[in-house]
């Protein structure tokens, strides 16, 4: 019963590995413009750059090879995408000018069908399950905003509070 | 009834007073009533014992307006000033009662499975489901649609013996996107509710390949707290698999995804208003591969007759699917068989949970073996929860301790009789506009211009582009038509053997809707004889056979036990059921969803529109002679059928003059309507008819600029040669009046005798020709030309209304037409 609310953050785990994949350079997708076009609406200026991510955490029995074989085989397209495991490897996919870093999870009490297809195709490439997959987004936001416009497009435009917590990071 | 305890937590009921009832109702979320706990508390203290909370939470789902629709089959005392009427049950008696009364013997299944069935041919069934999912929207737009679609697919799987998805239609009521009106924070920007919307029927209907071929939409600020959102599908199923039977020592198979703490008190979350408070328990994310895995498992079964009944977990979970299938004879299930998400659900939670993608079979215990196989090869999850029964109790237990034990006959009887009031009042007429006299030619070419781009007109191509209108192959007549494929269309036309494969058959199905909230508030009898009108309209254009069409309603209401809302609904319900009759068309099947409230933190109470959609579903014989409603060619005759008259009232025209309730609300003559329905549709049937337009919101002139932009070619139209009553007397009223029931018609210039022959004793007029010229030319009554507006600018202001205020993009600056 402890997650109903879902307000628990995740200690992080020693054996937790988040693996991030972006686009590489020309390939950083349209969502990213979509999601700057949106701050109009909130009575904002423009960022001058928006980009959008898919993140992913692993928890238990993956080790690093294992991670990055996921990463590689699963997660990341080898034509158009890179990816990272923690914080290692800068390649020029996550090269970006300061930006803040806006994180949206799915709670806990939420079912994510993401994390079922996740967790099948591990066991389809013949990797041990893990405890637990979580898979988010991250919102890469290039531009001079202040910290309350930061969370307020965070509530109204990249998250749904009723589903999601989302994180925050300054630039 | 065994008088020992049972599980605990057993709750304390059997001496509570009447108001720790109620307000253990309230803490529970269950939704019931002071009489209905009342119910509940005699009914155990006959047996001798405390309920546990899981009984009581069956039953609350049971009995809850999703389940049981109390407020619609309740009695109720209705008075419209003038005379008064009692029903002892208010759907038995309008809508039901119009069906009884047809007695069409193609009509296979109605209003006792997951969906209402017709017969398609002498081997084949269509099975057909619309119904809302508003309340969930409302709080995570993307999720409530994905499931409301998800929801009403399973619908068609679990009616009969299951039946194969063929396409989607979904239409929503919404507040528009530009809204810029204050709003309470945890209200969603209509923008965000709209995007969100669209997005989760095109990510669920798309990714399960099930095409979602039309719809509609309709914009009114009144809807910012409470959109609607309703999700239909059409199914194919063969005509032995119509029925269902299930027979005592079957299993009770539960089939899809596992059982989670997902979506607790569904059903009973829509017999309440939303608040600032609304739980996020009800919201889940849809899971579109794993129910298209459900699909592919059942459809073979179903072939290999490896069960003899299914139904979908729904609202309510196991304890509705089990409760439904069992009700003639009774169910044993035990709880530690189901396949759970999370180790710590409790055993009401297991039994109430609305994990999405789940069905329930009674599979013959001989068959079962098969069964797994089949699913094992789709990599879909099955487990027995139990057997049914022949002991008329509904008995669930978790590791041998018992959970549930219920009479089947309280269950699904002994919700209590309440008799509800129901008043209307009819607005008071507000005069006519008169405005006899010259036309002010600049006026209505600026309201022409205007209307184009209404929300309520204009492109809905931002939205259909996002769904994938092809896949099974079977799509004919698509929601965009015309030179460029972005004309707006009247019906889908799909040909369901691109599914069974006898591809020298040439049978097609048609669906279109009806609906205009507008008219019901004016009065909602209208309202429904017109979305009724609206809904064959529409068939008519493309040329399907409504003798043989078949209607589903969907009502959307705020809280009835405010008498006037309750009398609203009442009046549309008599208009429903006049329609039906009037028209020949029975209704099938049907849905409510009501409470459509929002409490604010004032404590106001904010109710929507009280909203009827009507769906109509009929053969087109032969799909090779549909028409789209685009011109084809120049210099062509055009034709106006139907009578108009002053009916303004409720009309767009109206709402741009800035009176919208002025006026006389369209007003259906359905017995004559019938006649040159069915003579049109029989001409578009012999190829006599180029192509159709039915006249609805903006009237002629927005449906000539329609078929004019959408076929690149110009149209004169000649406004004195409109058939009209004798009080029409200005252009406006020519141009504007929504009067239902007319069609505007391109007959290809050789076919005109014929056309003319059988169409004879029809109200037909021709009233114009098309035109080379890419302009819309209006020649005023007193013969002087009125205005002369290019195709190209009501084009963009159509096509750009929609894509700007979503993206800020302007489509028509990428070229012109």
């Amino acid at each position: 019963m402890s997650s109903k609310n879902g307000s628990k953050s995740a200690p992080h785990a020693p054996s937790s590995f988040r693996v991030e994949v972006a686009g590489k350079p020309g390939y950083e997708g349209a969502a990213g413009a979509q999601v700057a076009a949106q701050f109009a609406h909130l009575g904002m200026a423009l960022p001058a750059e928006v980009r959008v991510c898919p993140i992913y955490e692993f928890t238990g029995r993956l080790t690093p090879r294992e991670v990055e074989q996921a990463a590689k085989d699963l997660l990341a397209d080898p034509v158009t995408q890179e990816y990272r495991v923690g914080e290692s490897g800068m390649s020029p996919a996550f090269m970006m000018a300061p930006h803040w870093r806006v994180e949206v999870w799915l709670k806990p009490s939420v079912s994510d069908p993401h994390e079922s297809s996740v967790r099948k195709a591990l066991k389809d490439l013949g990797l041990p399950a893990p405890e637990r997959v979580r898979c988010g987004t991250v919102y890469k936001i290039v531009g001079r905003l202040s910290a309350a416009q930061v969370e307020r497009a965070a509530r109204k435009i990249l998250s749904n509070p009723v589903i999601h917590r989302y994180v925050i990071t300054a630039p | 009834m065994p008088t020992e305890t049972l599980t605990p937590p057993s709750l304390t009921i059997k001496n509570a007073a009447a108001k720790e009832l109620v307000e253990m109702s309230r803490l529970h979320g269950w939704s019931l009533s002071a009489d209905e706990m009342a119910a509940i508390q005699a009914h155990f203290k006959k047996a001798g014992r405390e309920p546990t909370r899981a009984e009581v939470e069956t039953i609350a789902q049971t009995w809850s307006e999703h389940c049981k629709h109390k407020t619609f089959t309740s009695a109720v005392r209705f008075s419209d000033g003038k005379k008064q009427i009692r029903f002892k049950n208010l759907l038995k008696e309008t809508v039901f009662a119009a069906t009884e009364k047809l007695k069409k013997p193609w009509c296979l299944s109605v209003f006792r499975d997951n969906a209402g069935v017709v017969a398609f041919d002498d081997e084949w069934a269509a099975a057909f489901k619309v119904e809302t999912h508003n309340h969930p929207c409302a709080i995570e737009p993307y999720g409530g649609a994905a499931t409301g679609v998800g929801g009403v697919i399973r619908d068609v799987l679990g009616v009969g013996l299951g039946a194969k998805p063929i396409f989607g239609t979904d239409v929503f009521c919404l507040c528009p996107p530009d809204y810029a009106g204050p709003l309470p924070d945890d209200v969603n920007h209509p923008r965000r509710t709209f995007s969100g919307v669209v997005e989760g029927v095109r990510d669920y209907g798309n990714r399960m390949g099930i095409p979602t071929v039309g719809g509609a939409i309709w914009f009114d600020p009144e809807f910012r707290f409470n959109p609607l959102v309703f999700c239909g599908t059409v199914g194919l199923m063969p005509r032995w698999a119509v029925e269902k039977s299930v027979s005592p020592g079957d299993l009770i198979v539960a089939m899809g995804g596992a059982t989670g703490r997902d979506g607790l008190h569904g059903a009973t979350f829509s017999s309440a208003a939303l608040d600032d408070s609304s739980s996020p328990a009800a919201v889940q994310i849809g899971h579109a591969i794993a129910e298209k895995r459900v699909l592919d498992v059942l459809l073979q079964a179903r072939d290999a007759r490896l069960y003899r009944g299914v139904t979908d977990c729904g609202a309510g979970g196991f304890s509705s699917a089990v409760g439904e299938l069992a009700a003639d004879c009774g169910a044993r299930v035990a709880l530690e068989n189901a396949k759970l998400k999370a180790s710590d659900l409790e055993p009401w939670e297991i039994w109430l949970s609305e994990s999405q993608e789940r069905m329930v079979l009674a599979v013959p215990p001989k068959s079962l073996k098969a069964l797994e196989a089949l699913a094992a090869a789709e990599d879909v999850e099955l487990c027995v929860l139990g057997q049914f029964t022949a002991t008329g109790r509904l008995q669930v237990t978790f590791k041998g301790a018992p959970v549930v034990d219920l009479d089947m006959g309280f269950l699904h009887d002994g919700l209590p009789k309440k008799e509800r009031t129901a008043v209307w009042q009819a607005r008071p007429q507000n005069g006519s506009r008169k405005a006899s006299g010259p036309s002010d030619a600049a006026k209505l070419r600026r309201a022409l211009g205007d209307l184009i781009g209404h929300w309520n007109v204009c492109s809905r191509e931002w939205v259909i582009r996002q769904y994938d209108h092809e896949v099974q192959g079977g799509s004919i007549i698509k929601a965009l038509q015309g030179t460029h494929a972005d004309g707006p269309g009247d019906a889908a036309v799909v040909w369901p053997h691109a599914a069974t494969g006898r591809t020298d058959d040439y049978r097609a199905l048609a669906v279109g809707h009806g609906l205009n909230p507008n008219y019901g508030r004016i009065d909602p009898y209208a309202m429904a004889m017109n979305a009724a009108d609206e809904a064959l309209r529409n068939l008519v254009c493309v040329g399907a056979d409504i003798t043989r069409a078949a209607f589903l309603d969907n009502f959307c209401w705020g809280n009835p036990e405010d008498p006037k809302v309750l009398g609203a609904l009442v009046r549309a319900a008599l208009g429903c059921r006049d329609a039906a009759l009037a028209f020949h068309v029975p209704f099938i099947s049907g849905k409510d969803s009501l409470y459509n409230e929002y409490l604010d933190s004032k404590g106001e109470r904010h109710n929507i529109p009280g909203t009827l959609l009507i769906s109509a579903i009929a053969p087109v014989h032969d799909f090779r002679r549909a028409v789209t409603m685009d011109f084809k060619a120049p210099n062509d005759p055009l034709y106006l059928l139907g009578w108009t008259s002053d009916e303004l009232g409720g009309s767009l025209y109206a709402e741009w003059c800035g009176r919208p309730l002025d006026g006389r609300v369209p007003e259906v003559e359905a017995g004559s309507a019938l006649e040159h329905m069915r003579a049109l549709s029989a001409a578009i049937a012999r190829s006599l008819v180029a192509s159709c337009h039915d006249l609805s919101e903006g009237g002629l002139a927005v449906a000539a600029a329609e078929m004019a932009f959408s076929g690149s070619f110009g149209a004169c139209l000649d406004l004195d040669e409109v058939n009209r009553s004798k009080e029409v007397d200005s252009d406006e009223v020519v141009l504007f009046s929504e009067s239902p029931s007319r069609f505007l018609i391109e007959v290809p210039e050789d076919k005109e005798r014929d056309f003319l022959k059988a169409m004879k004793g029809q109200p037909l007029k021709r009233i114009g020709s098309t035109l080379a010229n890419p302009v819309l030319r209006v020649v005023s009554m007193d013969g002087t030309t009125l205005f002369e507006e290019g195709l190209d600018a009501l084009k963009s202001r159509w096509r750009d209304r929609m894509p700007e205020a979503m993206t800020g993009a302007r489509p028509s600056d990428g070229g012109k037409l």
